[in-house]
């Protein structure tokens, strides 16, 4: 140590010398050096006088400048996971010196507002490249990044294409605040992903831990998702790159509701002498509503890069038909990032520019009992009426209340939505100095959407003699930061940089909606809402408002030979939706990495490449807080009478239904995380592990508060806090690596455990939450929720009555507190039977190429040990509607069973949901034609969801993982489909 | 120089780091009113919340009919059982945690809010009239409060409230309203709109308040009822209809019998959906209605057959066959039978055991309040809540509890409703035509606990404790305020 500082004193005598006296021996190299497999240029990588511990390290471009004597007539070039390189100086000042891959290809991860090596990461970060994406019909981009991550849970509960993705990392936990991560697109905050084409992504990156997050500040608590978007690399000469991709998919409905057919319906009647009115016909209402759906995929792109600058361009079409019929998608991305150098290498101006037109044609199958919910009415629908009448009408009857023919709702009723959403950025890198870089970014979004909904006066299920509506919705947000990095290199031994930022966004929101009843024709509907007569009834609204939030950030890090790191940053942020007393929060963290292979006594080992451990410790926030539950604002409450006068009014109330609260804040997230990252014989096996303690806590409720003194029974308010502990491991192993056979293997594994360490403050006193409310026709109880949030418990714990078998009549009983059995649902104990929160989660792709041209992925996904309500079963096999409607097969078994008694919530119901899918198999035949335009073709053909193993008897057990309340299968679940998809890319 | 340099410095720097974000679609605190319009209606919303009481929204309506012996909503195979929310009030075997305690206790604090909220900005405005109008209503509000709950906290401010009060007796915030009414007095206008605080709804919330003295504070106030009765009778202002039924109808908006109304209106003030609960479901097309009727609640049996059929009130009732509006029978397919609607109901809880005839077509619906065609899902007519018929009897009743003969008030009302005078009318006789008159409109609750019969059995209903006569303050109130448990 001493002796370096010595050296470092003496390189400087030397360097003043050297530049005093240039001509008496002294010059400047300088140089580019670059991954010789991709040209992508290396960033840190350390250049070395060998003899001495003079040397520098490239920039973020992978440049290096270096004052030498006249006698060095060699520079050692080495990067970590490169065969280290020497090279011989000549006469030239100028080298471009390409590193190969040695051991573990150096890895770069996006951060938080930067780059860094893999090697120098010290919090919980998981990248995950295209190349290792899910492919095949994807209709979000973020369904790509299934099972590909550990700890992060992508989910939906359904195969509804208009459905979004549920994001959830870590078990991450909030009562109302939305417990989706941030999104990051090429350092824009607060991108929706689903405006990307997967084709256009190049990788994901996940930060994790808080101390990683914490840079997002108040948005960081859910996580934060990294997204860069592919473009061309710089380099010399013409680099144009033309490719084309299409797919084309076929949905299939992969399993379906088991119902009775009008045969078994019949034969019922006549077995039991119920009364019953046969329609005479035998309809399978599922295939009324069902269809095969088509879908097409096109990309088309084009991409080059010159030394100065590149560009990629890219157009993608797809147009989904959902399988029940009347949902569809289509969806159309144009994008363009252009990258410009200039005044040599003292600035990079960047621009993204982004249109996504979306229309969406939407069935509706949730809401429960709802005269137009199309699932409900074509399961309970008997079977034994027909579809249509003789003169080709659709056959309606009145079998039972709000009883409607599911095709009429499909065909008759329009809703649909067409949305367009445009985000443009430009960004500036500054080289301001060789130390100092500079960048800013300006960023715009917009989302408008306009939706239109017509019921005909004709359709039964319509009570309004026609009902119309329109709306209109608009999002924008505007975000400048910048930030300055300085960078310090103390001899080779000691790295620093140093950032510090300043963000600024605002976000609006502004919509109206206009409706009208009693439709006067059909033929024009909801397109001119001057055909409505009455126009009372539903009266316009609208609403404009907007959210300010505005940061300062900075952060330190610091290496020591990349043998001990450290990092530390510091959010500011202030944000206009907290309440007045607590408008500014403060986000710090701080993390350690020792790549343990660095140290001296470990130099012989030979079965390790990389050991690494890190610990971190930070604070992040969630401000999704509705805005403006701070202020006292006055907003009409619909129409009044004035007493005085008798003339109708608009009543002016203070708005919204909770109580203001100036005292408002953000949830705050601390995390601790410790991580090992680790590589052995050669990198043959690596991965990581990573284990962590989240405590999030001032969560933010809708408390309920004394009445009187309070006009509203709740106020938006902070108590309580969630403990999250868990564990992650990510293994790749290359399991076969010659010539002709390559096979990788990806394994990512996550374990959560969730508990509720305490609900309410003395301010905010609450004992408890119930929540997943259950609802169905006959269902009897008092209290149906199935769910209940209390200390102790995670979230989406089923505490309810225990089923305790049948009656000698035929009634269900269930456990009473005092250890009997009560067939009296009100006087059951509620208890604990089961969680919705799964014990572990599993993901396993395989990526093998077999010789030159095939290649061959399979990626799995399992989720085990958690439960599901299966609603749909609780109301659909309740023997007493057969055989006026119609029940799943089980309800015929319950009639054998004997049981008499109306659908209960209980524990008979719920069922273990853990599964085994087969997500994504993917075969591909690759051809480098190598003609002079056309240089690759492939072709490939991909399934998705071909396999299910589960004991879950619903139609699919995979349910939303998100929010505070999941578990819940509920009539409600758009069917999962069977997708094979075959495709095409050529590459000129 | 330098200065100037630092103040464009902090300048910047205090803009960049400004968070004032702008609202758009509401009115900020300090710009409201914006203008006379606006501060005029500041009395709106303290009216606006009476209209939540009649269905369940506000609960107070139902409470009042479901709890007594005239309504019952009987669970009809999977319908209306709800958790027990309406059964259990028949039985008089609520809890602390039942929609109908929870939801009337929020709601009438609704209207002490709002009135407390316009009281406070009212203050050094001198605007008497106001005041005391408002004060009025605050101590209507108050009176259903004490009616329903006994004691509970007495706020009377908004901006100077305790976070957490506690409960004053029934008594004192008796005495407190009663003086309320009194002060203002002066100030209200003899005659006014029948659904805005006038002289005469202040003189019948003072009988009531009298009237039920007894009840609130153990010493009753038999000739101060009285004598408020008079003011009413007296002011000229009010005045029986010809027809029972028509202060009823749809409408009644100038109903020379309603004092004090609820001015709803199927669109603009909504709330009184009483057609959609008791009709059948093949009902709207008797009605020509565009909605789906939901076949709920009706009479009480015992009480259907305390109407003569001579008596013109009974014409409220639908019972019997019943047909489309153009004349055709109904016919209710899944009881595979025509629609006949029977007064008798066969249980509280009509379950499979019984026929889709029984469960789907037993009780007397309602049709007191005139279902006029091509209803919607809210009804146009005004509620009456203080009505000329009901002082008359209030009248008869202190009379005779003061040992005097009422006979010329009842006889009013019976002849009205084409039924016979009565002789030398005793307390029960005149609870028994309080129940035919002022049938489904809310007061027979109140008037079974003043004689003595609320915690009597009748029918599905076991007799029960005095305890019942209040209603528990609800547990989510009590959580969230420990004070209001003792």
């Amino acid at each position: 140590m001493k002796m370096s500082i010595c050296n470092f004193r003496l390189a400087v005598v030397l360097a003043f010398f050297g530049m005093s006296f240039v001509v008496a021996g002294q010059r400047t190299v300088k140089g580019v050096i670059l991954d010789s497999t991709n040209e992508e240029p290396l960033i840190g990588a350390n250049i070395l006088i060998p003899g001495t511990s003079l040397g520098t390290i490239t920039d973020i471009d992978g440049n290096f400048d270096l004052n030498i004597g006249a006698d060095v007539t060699e520079l050692q070039i080495s990067y970590a996971g490169y065969t280290t390189q020497n090279v011989v100086l000549g006469i030239e000042n100028e080298f471009r010196i390409l590193l190969s891959p040695g051991k573990v290809l150096e890895e770069v991860i996006v951060i938080g507002y930067g780059v860094i090596k893999k090697s120098d990461k010290t919090g919980a970060v998981t990248s995950v490249g295209a190349e290792e994406l899910n492919t095949g019909r994807l209709s979000d981009p973020i369904e790509a990044l299934q099972g590909k991550a550990a700890g992060v849970t992508v989910s939906k509960q359904g195969g509804d294409p208009n459905a979004g993705f549920s994001v959830n990392i870590r078990g991450a936990a909030s009562f109302t605040s939305g417990t989706g991560p941030l999104f990051v697109v090429d350092g824009v905050p607060g991108v929706d992903p689903t405006t990307i084409a997967p084709t256009d992504i190049a990788s994901y990156n996940v930060l994790k831990d808080a101390a990683s997050t914490a840079i997002y500040g108040a948005r960081g608590a859910n996580g934060v998702i990294l997204i860069t978007t592919k473009t061309a690399a710089q380099k010399e000469g013409d680099n144009l790159v033309i490719d084309y991709s299409s797919q084309l998919s076929v949905d299939n409905v992969a399993r379906r509701y088991d119902m009775l057919s009008g045969e078994q319906i019949r034969d019922f009647a006549q077995r039991t002498g119920r009364v019953f009115i046969d329609g005479g016909a035998n309809t399978d209402w599922q295939d009324e509503i069902y269809r095969t759906g088509l879908t097409q995929d096109h990309n088309l792109s084009f991409m080059n890069g010159t030394k100065t600058s590149n560009f990629r361009a890219s157009l993608s079409h797809m147009n989904i038909e959902g399988v029940i019929r009347g949902s569809s998608k289509t969806r159309s991305i144009a994008r363009l990032n252009y990258s410009q150098k200039a005044f040599d290498d003292f600035m990079t101006i960047n621009t993204r520019l982004a249109t996504t037109i979306e229309n969406n044609e939407y069935v509706n199958y949730g809401g429960g009992i709802s005269p137009t919910n199309v699932i409900y009415q074509a399961l309970r629908r008997s079977p034994t009426d027909p579809v249509r009448n003789p003169d080709g009408s659709l056959f309606e009857t009145d079998r039972s209340f709000q009883y409607f023919n599911p095709v009429a709702i499909i065909e008759d009723i329009q809703n649909n939505r067409d949305a367009k959403r445009i985000l443009g950025n430009v960004s500036i890198d500054l080289n301001l100095h060789k130390k100092l870089k500079g960048f800013v970014n300006a960023a715009y979004m917009r989302d408008d959407d306009e939706s239109l909904y017509f019921e005909p006066r004709a359709t039964a299920s319509n009570q309004t003699n026609g009902f119309g509506r329109r709306s209109y919705n608009n999002r924008t947000s505007q975000v400048f930061e910048g930030t300055l990095t300085y960078l310090e290199k103390i001899k080779t031994d000691h790295n620093f940089s140093v950032m510090g930022g300043y963000s600024y966004q605002i976000d609006g929101f502004n919509g109206f909606s206009a409706a009208g009843r009693n439709a006067t024709s059909d033929y024009i509907g909801a397109n001119n809402l001057a055909i409505f007569l009455d126009h009372e009834s539903d009266r316009p609204s609208g609403y404009k408002n907007e959210r300010l939030l505005i940061s300062l950030f900075s952060r330190a890090m610091y290496d020591y030979r990349g043998k001990y790191l450290a990092s530390l940053s510091m959010r500011r942020d202030g944000s206009s939706v907290f309440g007045t007393n607590n408008r500014w929060g403060w986000f710090p963290s701080a993390s350690l990495g020792w790549n343990i292979l660095e140290e001296s006594f470990l130099q012989d080992q030979r079965l390790f490449d990389q050991l690494k451990l890190r610990v971190s410790y930070g604070l992040a926030g969630n401000q999704n807080i509705p805005a403006d539950r701070e202020k006292v604002l006055f907003g009409p409450s619909g129409r009044a009478i004035n007493p005085e006068t008798g003339e109708e009014v608009i009543n002016y109330i203070v708005a919204g239904g909770t109580n203001p609260n100036p005292n408002l804040r953000w949830e705050t997230n601390a995390e601790t995380n410790i991580g090992i990252d680790f590589g052995l014989w050669n990198s043959k096996l690596s991965g990581s592990v990573e284990l962590y303690q989240r405590r999030t806590f001032d969560l933010v409720y809708d408390f309920q508060v004394p009445v009187p003194p309070n006009k509203q029974q709740r106020t938006t308010g902070n108590a309580g806090e969630i403990k999250n502990t868990g564990i992650e491991a990510t293994l790749q192993y290359f399991a076969v690596n010659k010539p002709n056979l390559k096979w990788k293997t990806l394994l990512v594994f996550s374990a959560n455990r969730q508990t509720t360490v305490s609900l309410g403050s003395d301010e905010f006193p609450l004992g408890e939450i119930p929540t997943l409310f259950v609802s169905g026709r006959g269902l009897v109880g008092g209290i149906n929720n199935a769910q209940v949030i209390r200390p102790g418990l995670a979230v989406g714990t089923f505490v309810m009555p225990e089923f305790a078998g049948l009656s000698e009549d035929g009634k269900f009983l269930f456990y009473t507190a005092a250890g009997g059995v009560t067939r009296d649902v009100s006087r059951a104990e509620r208890r604990v039977v089961g969680s919705a929160q799964p014990k572990f989660q599993l993901g396993w792709s395989n990526f093998i190429n077999i010789g030159k041209h095939i290649d061959v992925s399979a990626s799995f996904r399992s989720i085990i040990g958690y439960q599901v309500l299966n609603v749909t079963r609780m109301v659909f096999s309740n023997p007493a509607d057969l055989p006026t409607l119609n029940v799943l097969q089980e309800g015929l078994e319950e009639f054998e069973n004997g049981l008499t008694s109306n659908p209960t919530l209980s524990s008979y119901y719920l069922e273990d949901a853990s599964f085994l899918r087969l997500d994504n198999l993917s075969v591909g035949y690759n051809w480098d034609v190598n003609h002079k335009y056309l240089k690759n073709v492939r072709f490939y053909l991909t399934g998705t969801n071909l396999f299910l193993i589960t004991g879950y008897s619903g139609i699919d057990p995979e349910i939303s993982f998100g929010g505070s309340e999941f578990g819940r299968d509920q009539y409600d679940v758009y069917p999962r489909t069977r997708t094979i998809t075959l495709g095409f890319n050529a590459k000129f | 120089m330098r200065i100037l340099f630092y103040f464009f410095l902090m300048i910047t720097l205090s803009a960049c780091l400004s968070l004032d974000d702008t609202v758009y679609d509401r009115i900020p605190e300090d710009r409201f009113p914006e203008n006379a319009d606006q501060a005029a209606l500041k009395v709106v919303p303290t009216y606006k919340e009476l209209a939540d009481l009649i269905d369940d929204a506000g609960w107070w309506f139902w409470v009042q009919e479901v709890t007594s012996d005239e309504i019952v909503f009987p669970v009809r195979l999977t319908d209306w059982e709800d958790g027990g929310k309406w059964y259990l009030l028949h039985q008089h075997q609520w809890t602390n945690n039942i929609d109908g305690v929870n939801s009337m206790w929020s709601h009438l604090y609704d209207g002490v809010t709002e009135a407390n909220r316009a009281i406070d900005d009212l203050e050094g405005l001198n605007d008497p009239t106001t005041v005391a109008k408002l004060k009025t209503l605050r101590a209507f509000y108050y009176y259903l409060l004490i009616d329903n709950y006994g004691d509970v906290p007495l706020v009377l401010s908004f901006t100077k409230a305790e976070k957490q009060p506690f409960k004053a007796k029934r008594a004192d915030i008796y005495n407190h309203i009663v003086n309320d009414v009194l002060e203002s007095l002066p100030f209200l206008p003899a005659t006014a709109q029948r659904f805005a605080v006038s002289k005469g709804m202040a003189y019948t919330l003072l009988a009531k308040l009298y009237l039920n003295s007894e009840i609130y504070t153990g010493t009753p106030q038999w000739s101060l009822a009285e004598a408020y009765c008079d003011s009413v009778i007296m002011s000229n202002v009010y005045s029986l209809e010809s027809n029972a039924l028509s202060p009823f109808s749809s409408t009644n908006q100038a109903s020379p019998e309603n004092i004090f109304t609820i001015p709803f209106d199927e669109r603009n003030l909504q709330g009184f959906r009483i057609h959609m609960r008791t009709l059948h479901y093949l009902h709207n097309r008797t009605f020509d209605m565009p909605v789906g009727t939901w076949n709920g609640f009706c009479a009480v049996e015992d009480h259907y057959n305390s109407f003569t059929d001579d008596d013109e009130r009974k014409k409220g009732f639908i019972v019997g066959p019943q047909f489309s509006s153009t004349g055709q029978p109904l016919f209710d397919e899944t009881a595979n039978a025509p629609l006949v609607i029977n007064p008798s109901v066969p249980k509280l809880i009509i379950d499979g055991s019984f026929s889709f005839e029984e469960i789907r077509m037993s009780g007397a619906r309602v049709g007191k309040y005139e279902i006029k065609k091509g209803a919607l899902e809210n009804l146009s007519n005004h509620f009456p809540l203080f009505r000329y018929a009901d002082v008359l009897l209030m009248k008869a009743e202190a009379m005779i509890r003061q040992g005097k003969n009422g006979d010329v008030y009842v006889n009013l009302v019976r002849e009205r409703a084409k039924v016979s005078p009565w002789n030398n009318t005793t307390l029960d006789m005149l609870l028994a035509e309080r129940g035919r008159e002022m049938f489904c409109e809310g007061h027979r609750r109140q008037d079974l606990i003043r004689f003595g019969k609320f915690n009597d059995a009748w029918w599905e209903k076991p007799a029960n404790g005095p305890e019942r006569n209040i209603f528990p303050i609800p547990m989510w109130a009590i959580e969230a305020n420990p004070n209001l448990a003792d």
